[in-house]
């Protein structure tokens, strides 16, 4: 009898190594982000009028490059998810990575990198021309690139609003950011989101009451950037990206 | 013996056809002793089926939106391939931002356009292609248009090995664009070592030009007659385009904008980014006066005297640096 529960310790205790050393071998293998603009009404619609700092605005283009996500969690410093590919995020888009080598587990914090990266940007060795269609920062439409300005539109925004309350958005607005200057890294806090093996969806919320925070829709100055033209307002608008972000799961 | 032949011939033919290379490289263009390269990128290279798809793309209006603008409507040969409007008119009623600019010598510009925003010659053409006042098509849509012809899809296939699209469209205009240059103006006879080639006018004009009573040279150095600098002449007091600074976003670059070619000057006015200099004179008066007080106007411009009869020296020798034997 003894020798029965000697052996089935033993046995229990392999099975508990083993246990164990399946959760040092398990990484997460996979993460599909989705990208969502909302308000603090709830979920944008592109080509729909909705309310934004006290005016009636209309957007038919939102899209944003990113790069470098890093993800962190309650005692842990931040994991790189990817640290290179450039992404293009907008409603109808989707991201995921593969192999992704951090462990399945609770994370509350994200770092992305709003932009691309300044060797891409410069476009004299790999230009936008060269790309594949797959490939994000190739010739898109409408356009992320300045081929005037010899780089990317890192945020690009365009729409209308009403400017004379008549009900009707005709009044073009358009906010292009980009230029090295403005590459920015974003750090932020969210929920507790657990990463399992396989599988894992999660959703990139581009949040535009705090985008467009401070930014009055009837004042001319603030109908469009493209970045050199109206510096002060792409500035502060990147200055809002830090707390434009979330990540739900 | 028989293997002997086959060698001799296998290197004459290796020879023969280097010479045809070169004399093709010779056909595209030919510099001057003392003239800088042109700037060709590695990724596109001299072929005579790149330059003719290039010239063909560069006469069709066809390449716009409602087919009713070509490349050549702003650039006409006659006027070293600028044209006589402040501003030119684009589809739909629209106005470019800046004057049409002289395209025979871009391809020596490391940058491209006036405030330098385009890092190379081969993808330059996107800008008029896509802009909504100059063609206002998208790029990709214009690649659609192209591959269903199939007289233009038989040419880029011939060209690039490829179909019509965003990579090869441009490069093959910029092929046409960058192997204009002709320089064969009087100056450069007189600089080949023709004394007579200039007159006395216009060899005092080019002393006044160089001298540093004018300066004109310290920023339109030859042989190209610009530095590729980007400079604020003191053309306003405020600028509504803001120049360089669109690219830089440098407070500093405000109204800079990049020195232009004089070779051909006297075809290719109006002048000034703008437009806003209708003649030469114009040009001459407003640096004789020393323009405004902006705060990034350049050192080199302080204003100068000028009399009548230096004046029609100077504009004399500008006149000579006309092109005598431009390609079309």
């Amino acid at each position: 009898m003894k020798q029965y529960l000697l052996a089935v310790l033993v046995l229990a205790a392999f099975m508990v190594g083993c246990g164990d050393d399946n959760n040092e071998n398990s990484l997460v293998s996979d993460i599909t982000f989705d990208f969502q603009f909302v308000t603090n009404e709830g979920p944008m619609r592109l080509n729909e009028p909705f309310e934004l700092n006290g005016s009636t605005v209309q957007f038919e283009t939102a899209n944003y490059y990113f790069h470098g996500i890093r993800m962190g969690g309650p005692g842990t410093g931040l994991f790189f998810v990817d640290p290179d590919t450039h992404v293009l995020a907008g409603t109808d888009l989707t991201k995921t990575y593969a192999d992704i080598g951090v462990e399945p587990r609770d994370y509350s914090g994200t770092r992305i990198i709003i932009g691309v990266e300044e060797e891409q940007n410069g476009q004299i060795e790999t230009d936008f021309t060269q790309r594949t269609s797959e490939d994000p920062l190739a010739i898109k439409d409408p356009s992320m690139h300045w081929n005037w300005n010899s780089g990317y539109k890192f945020v690009r925004f365009d729409g209308e609003v009403d400017t004379d309350d008549d009900g009707i958005v005709d009044t073009p607005i358009a906010y292009h950011l980009g230029t090295d200057a403005l590459r920015t890294v974003v750090e932020f806090q969210h929920d507790i989101i657990s990463l399992g093996e396989r599988g894992n969806r999660l959703t990139m919320v581009f949040n535009l009451d705090e985008f467009f925070s401070g930014v009055d829709f009837q004042i001319q100055s603030n109908w469009d950037t493209h970045t050199g033209n109206n510096l002060p307002l792409a500035e502060q608008l990147t200055s809002n990206l830090s707390s434009t972000f979330t990540i739900v799961q | 013996m028989g293997r002997s032949w086959c060698v001799v011939i296998a290197c004459l033919i290796v020879l023969f056809s280097s010479v045809i290379s070169c004399h093709f490289d010779e056909q595209a263009v030919s510099l001057p002793v003392g003239f800088p390269p042109l700037l060709i990128s590695e990724n596109n290279p001299y072929t005579l089926a790149k330059q003719e798809l290039g010239k063909r793309l560069f006469f069709d209006k066809n390449i716009s939106i409602d087919s009713s603008v070509a490349c050549s409507n702003c650039h006409l040969a006659d006027y070293a391939y600028s044209d006589t409007l402040a501003l030119s008119n684009g589809v739909k009623g629209g106005i470019t931002d800046r004057n049409s600019p002289s395209l025979i010598y871009s391809g020596f510009s490391p940058l491209i356009n006036k405030d330098g925003g385009v890092v190379k010659l081969d993808i330059q053409a996107l800008i008029p292609i896509e802009d909504h006042n100059e063609m206002g098509i998208h790029i990709l849509s214009l690649a659609k248009r192209l591959q269903s012809d199939s007289t233009y899809n038989k040419q880029f296939i011939e060209a690039f090995d490829r179909e019509p699209d965003a990579f090869t469209i441009p490069r093959a205009l910029a092929h046409h664009i960058r192997f204009l240059p002709s320089p064969t103006s009087k100056y450069d006879n007189f600089i080949a070592g023709n004394e007579d080639a200039l007159t006395t006018l216009e060899h005092r004009g080019m002393g006044l030009f160089l001298s540093d009573k004018l300066k004109c040279g310290s920023c339109h150095s030859p042989p190209l007659f610009t530095t590729h600098e980007f400079a604020n002449n003191g053309l306003y007091d405020t600028y509504d385009d803001l120049g360089r600074t669109l690219i830089s976003a440098d407070s500093t670059d405000i109204g800079k904008f990049r020195i232009p070619s004089l070779r051909n000057a006297s075809l290719t006015g109006p002048y000034m980014h703008d437009g806003s200099l209708g003649t030469l004179e114009d040009v001459v008066e407003h640096y004789a006066s020393g323009g405004s007080q902006h705060i990034n106007k350049d050192k080199r411009i302080g204003g100068f005297n000028i009399s009548e009869q230096e004046e029609e020296e100077l504009l004399a020798f500008l006149n000579a640096l006309t092109d005598l034997e431009p390609k079309e």
